[in-house]
């Protein structure tokens, strides 16, 4: 058929164009991304089925065209095909760019700038797509805390935080893809407001070394992604359902993906998860259950060249508080904390009751992405986040159906970035953020506000460089510089003003005092500037090791609640306040990484060092009696502290079959100012896997042991007035809770069912033994065990 | 382009629906279930004995609770009855809000404990939930009345001790003993006293 094709062409153009075939096509292939001539790329005129091949400058040359109109397909091993009419002059050279395949592109991307890696020499870790999927039933405090220097806070079964190497809260950076989350992290029982299901990557970076994002996160970034396959023209997706004994409920997520050859995308992505009550070994944790709705969806159109994206995210969800935990007063604390059994045990129920928190969180972002020839890629977002959280307390006179806290907090974001890539050996990355913050607290609770009225604007700009000086030595930098200013609104009791010295300290920023009775109304204003400041280095001098070091420079301005906070807080039963006087912490990191990597073992030491100055905590300082009984004060003050630690991972494949991990993770902390342990620093840790693996039927299994020390150096208790005994007594709020082990296992099964449809089977158990356990920074170890066993099953279909 | 142009315009709608800056002072909150005051008269025929306790700005401000006893010292063996607890929300003048109302709205739900250290005296319910709910016809205690029963002259202390979504059915609660009740305290108060 061709060979008649091509007698074909060859009469026709003998008979017609005879004549005048003296045309000449001169051109020059180049790599749009690099600029860099393209060799052996094959240029093809399909017409007159002739071709030819560019040489090591990327030229070539056809002659004897008899037109100066022609079709013409240029092919690189690497790049999307070019298939174009041109029209061109004879003898005058022509330009074609070459485009990189989708896939290579995001190679590209991740050589030359942050996708892979977010810096070359801080201590980073990632989830892959694999692991998550198997962890996606729970809360992504609990997915990281997988990896070693990562733990959790907790205030229940669905209220997680993640903690990294100790810190927590406004000093760690979520970035939900592309988008710093603003979901009121200030809080301890405030779990991140996103699913984990929507994430196909989780990053975490170990302190402010990735100043992209920000210049305050003194403890770490954690960093979302969702990647879909670029499938051309086709639907591809997963639904994955899970169940699990423990909460007796489970999950069912499912996503869609759909692209097109040219470069059009659209994907979609919704959960539905429903616990009740979780349960301890020996008991219900009576109010625990939670419900939880997410939805996402994807669109816009990407190609080498040029892209846009938008992005819309909806979660909503209902948490429990666990009942006990909700206490009137210290003698409550203290009648708790000896009890050492939960003074509320209902049976297991689905229903959620008061105490429990509500939350929604919207996402928008829209993103616009260029390259430039020669230059590199220029990257421009919106986004918007609205943030409700309600709070629903036990109440008085009918009113538990009215939250006692209802927070509003809109944000819009916009950040330019731009990153020269160009240059094989050296990446520059710089970018700009404005951001502006409204905070409304509902005044329909009948509750004092816990937090004010606030609007903040946020201007920051940052350039990184990184330099690869060889194959073996890489180092970068960058400096980030962001202003922060606050404007709230503020009422204050009038006792309280004069009790904290503000009368005389703040005397001008009163707006209001005799129309408000025994309140008065205040206009606070704060500007911070805050700089961080990362480098660090790469040496490899063999690809067996490699060794990075990296120091990084923070600031973190307080806030709300460092600032603002004044009301009791219900499962503490204390009397929180913010100061404000409070100012910024400063940080410093230092860290070393050590990587070895042998045929069949992997070791990775990480040790760090991160001094804190004005670092922001919660001390007590006194005792209030009130009609309500006697409560113990608490304050966020500013003290000078340091943490240094270490985690250490191994992993071995002693076979075929058998391979193992080993993480070990210790950290200590100490308050400087007062010579004593920081409060809530993780225990030490040692968790170990193995694994048997079974390539010919597709199946695993490991078994798991999560080792954790007790904590042995904590801050001292105190003495507070109890009511009821009529005399001081030893709050022992500080004690660490016994050491335990706790076990688990995953089973895990692959089915092909087709070339693109498969199926896999997941089972595993969490503390199959049933340990009765506390954990020293579960914030619900005063009132009641940690969770029993679980066992989940989860199947996933791909598609 | 176009694109880049549907960028700008989205940034600039948010800025300017985000720049209608107001300077509207927030609403002043009176808080709904704050007591600033538990009175209780102690009535006998040799007299009344009135105890009160005053917190001007709630619970959660950092002024401390003022008890006052008023009507002089309890006599020995005398038999004092309290017919209604008051409980006040004060921090408004304009707006005094009684809470006693809620409780006997909410009698399944609260209970008060009364006690006495040092004292030579007993205290013992005289109401039940069914004396505030119509429907109700349980016999748990609330403890809005009782009586306070003297013996020989001693001193020491009184504490009044009001619980929330208590647990009524545990052993010992509807005789008075607060060991076992668990629940939420909304208001305890101790005062010194002497029999005479």
């Amino acid at each position: 058929m061709k060979n008649i094709l091509i007698i074909c062409c060859c009469l026709c153009s003998s008979i017609f164009y005879s004549q005048s075939c003296l045309f000449t096509l001169q051109g020059q292939v180049i790599d749009f991304h690099n600029q860099e001539p393209l060799a052996n790329a094959q240029v093809y005129l399909p017409v007159l089925n002739r071709s030819t091949i560019t040489d090591q400058k990327g030229e070539f040359v056809i002659d004897n065209l008899c037109n100066l109109n022609i079709y013409l397909e240029i092919y690189h091993i690497s790049c999307e095909p070019y298939q174009k009419e041109i029209s061109f002059e004879t003898n005058k050279p022509i330009v074609f760019y070459m485009e990189h395949h989708l896939e290579e592109l995001e190679e590209v991307a991740m050589k030359t700038s942050t996708v892979a890696r977010e810096t070359v020499s801080a201590q980073e870790q990632t989830l892959s797509a694999q692991e998550l999927t198997v962890l996606s039933s729970g809360t992504l405090a609990d997915a990281i805390s997988t990896m070693g220097g990562v733990s959790t806070i907790s205030t229940g079964g669905g209220i997680v935080k993640p903690v990294i190497r100790g810190l927590t809260g406004s000093r760690i950076i979520t970035m939900n893809n592309g988008v710093r989350m603003q979901d009121m992290e200030w809080g301890d029982e405030h779990a991140p407001a996103l699913d984990l299901n929507s994430a196909t990557s989780v990053k975490v970076v170990k302190g402010a070394s990735s100043l992209r994002y920000g210049s305050d996160a003194i403890a770490g970034i954690i960093v979302l992604d969702a990647k879909f396959p670029k499938l051309i023209d086709t639907i591809s997706g997963n639904v994955n359902l899970s169940g699990q004994t423990n909460g007796r409920g489970g999950s069912v997520s499912a996503t869609i993906a759909k692209s097109t050859a040219k470069g059009w995308f659209f994907n979609s992505q919704g959960s539905y998860k429903r616990l009740g009550d979780f349960e301890a070994p020996e008991y219900v944790l009576s109010n625990t259950g939670l419900r939880q709705v997410g939805f996402n969806a994807h669109g816009g159109f990407n190609n080498f060249e040029k892209g846009f994206e938008i992005h819309y995210s909806f979660f909503d969800t209902s948490l429990g508080i666990l009942r006990a935990a909700h206490i009137g007063n210290s003698d409550d604390l203290i009648t708790a904390i000896n009890s050492q059994e939960p003074n509320v045990v209902n049976p297991f129920t689905y229903e959620i009751d008061n105490p429990f928190q509500e939350v929604q969180h919207h996402l928008v972002k829209a993103e616009f992405f260029k390259r430039f020839a020669g230059l590199g890629k220029l990257d421009v977002q919106y986004d918007f986040q609205f943030n409700d959280r309600k709070e629903y307390d036990i109440r008085r006179g009918g009113r538990s159906e009215i939250p006692a806290m209802d927070l509003d907090l809109t944000t819009h974001t916009a950040t330019a970035n731009f990153t020269w890539d160009s240059l094989d050996d050296f990446v520059i990355e710089t970018g700009l953020l404005g951001r502006y913050q409204i905070n409304f607290p509902n005044p329909d609770t009948g509750v004092r506000r816990f937090i004010p009225d606030y609007d903040k604007y946020e201007a920051g700009a940052y350039a990184t460089g990184r330099m690869d000086f060889s194959e073996k030595i890489s180092v970068e930098a960058g400096l980030r510089y962001d202003l922060h200013y606050i404007n709230a609104k503020k009422f204050y009791l009038d006792t309280r003003w004069e009790e904290r010295n503000y009368d005389e300290d703040f005397f001008d920023i009163i707006v209001g005092d005799d129309e408000f009775g025994i309140e008065l109304l205040t206009n606070p204003e704060f500007t911070f500037h805050n700089w961080a400041f990362s480098g660090g280095m790469q040496y490899q001098p063999n690809p067996e090791n490699s060794l990075s070091f990296n120091y990084s420079l923070a600031q973190r301005p307080p806030n709300p609640a460092e600032l603002f906070s004044d009301g009791l807080h219900h499962s503490a039963a204390r009397i929180e306040l913010g100061d404000l006087r409070n100012g910024q912490e400063t940080a410093h990191r230092l860290s070393l990484t050590y990587v070895l990597r042998k045929d069949r073992f992997k070791l990775k030491v990480e040790p760090f060092f991160n001094p804190i100055e004005d670092f922001i905590q919660l001390e007590t300082v006194g005792l209030q009696l009130s009609i309500r009984g006697a409560f113990p004060v608490w304050e966020y003050q500013q003290v000078d502290a340091t943490w240094y630690g270490a985690d250490v991972s191994s992993s071995v494949q002693w076979n075929d079959q058998l391979s193992s991990d080993h993480i070990f993770s210790f950290i200590k902390g100490y308050n400087r100012t007062e010579d004593l342990p920081l409060f809530d620093i993780p225990q030490i840790n040692i968790t170990q896997t193995l694994r048997y693996n079974v390539p010919s039927i597709n199946a695993s299994a490991s078994i798991g042991s999560r080792l954790f020390l007790q904590q042995n150096e904590t801050p001292p208790n105190f003495f507070v007035f109890s009511q009821l005994a009529q005399e001081e007594v030893l709050l022992r709020i500080n004690d660490a809770p016994k050491g335990y082990h706790l076990l688990d296992f995953t089973f895990s099964k692959h089915f092909t069912l087709s070339n693109r449809n498969n199926l896999i089977l997941n089972a595993l158990g969490t503390n199959v033994l049933d340990t009765a356990f506390r954990n020293y920074t579960s914030r619900l170890r005063y009132f009641a065990d940690g969770i029993g066993r679980n066992i989940s099953l989860q199947l996933i279909y791909n598609f | 382009m176009k694109t880049f142009k549907l960028s700008l315009l989205v940034i600039a709608t948010a800025l300017f629906f985000s720049c209608d800056d107001d300077d509207d002072n927030p609403v002043q909150i009176n808080p709904e279930e704050l007591i600033t005051s538990v009175t209780l008269v102690l009535e006998s025929p040799s007299g009344n004995v009135t105890l009160s306790a005053t917190d001007v700005d709630g619970f959660e401000g950092p002024s401390p609770v003022v008890t006052t006893t008023n009507g002089g010292n309890l006599q020995a063996n005398t038999t004092y009855t309290v017919t209604s607890i008051s409980l006040l929300d004060s921090s408004d003048p304009n707006d005094i809000e009684n809470i006693t109302d809620e409780i006997e709205e909410e009698a399944d739900e609260h209970q008060f404990f009364y006690q006495i250290s040092g004292l030579d005296a007993t205290a013992s319910y005289t109401d039940s939930e069914a004396d505030y709910d119509d429907d109700s016809d349980s016999d748990l205690p609330v403890g809005l009345s009782f009586t306070l029963v003297t013996g020989d002259a001693s001193s020491g202390t009184f504490t009044l001790t009001l619980r929330h979504e208590l647990d009524k059915e545990a052993a010992g609660v509807d005789e008075g003993d607060i060991t076992n009740a668990g629940g939420e305290t909304d208001t305890s108060v101790t005062w010194n006293l002497v029999i005479e």
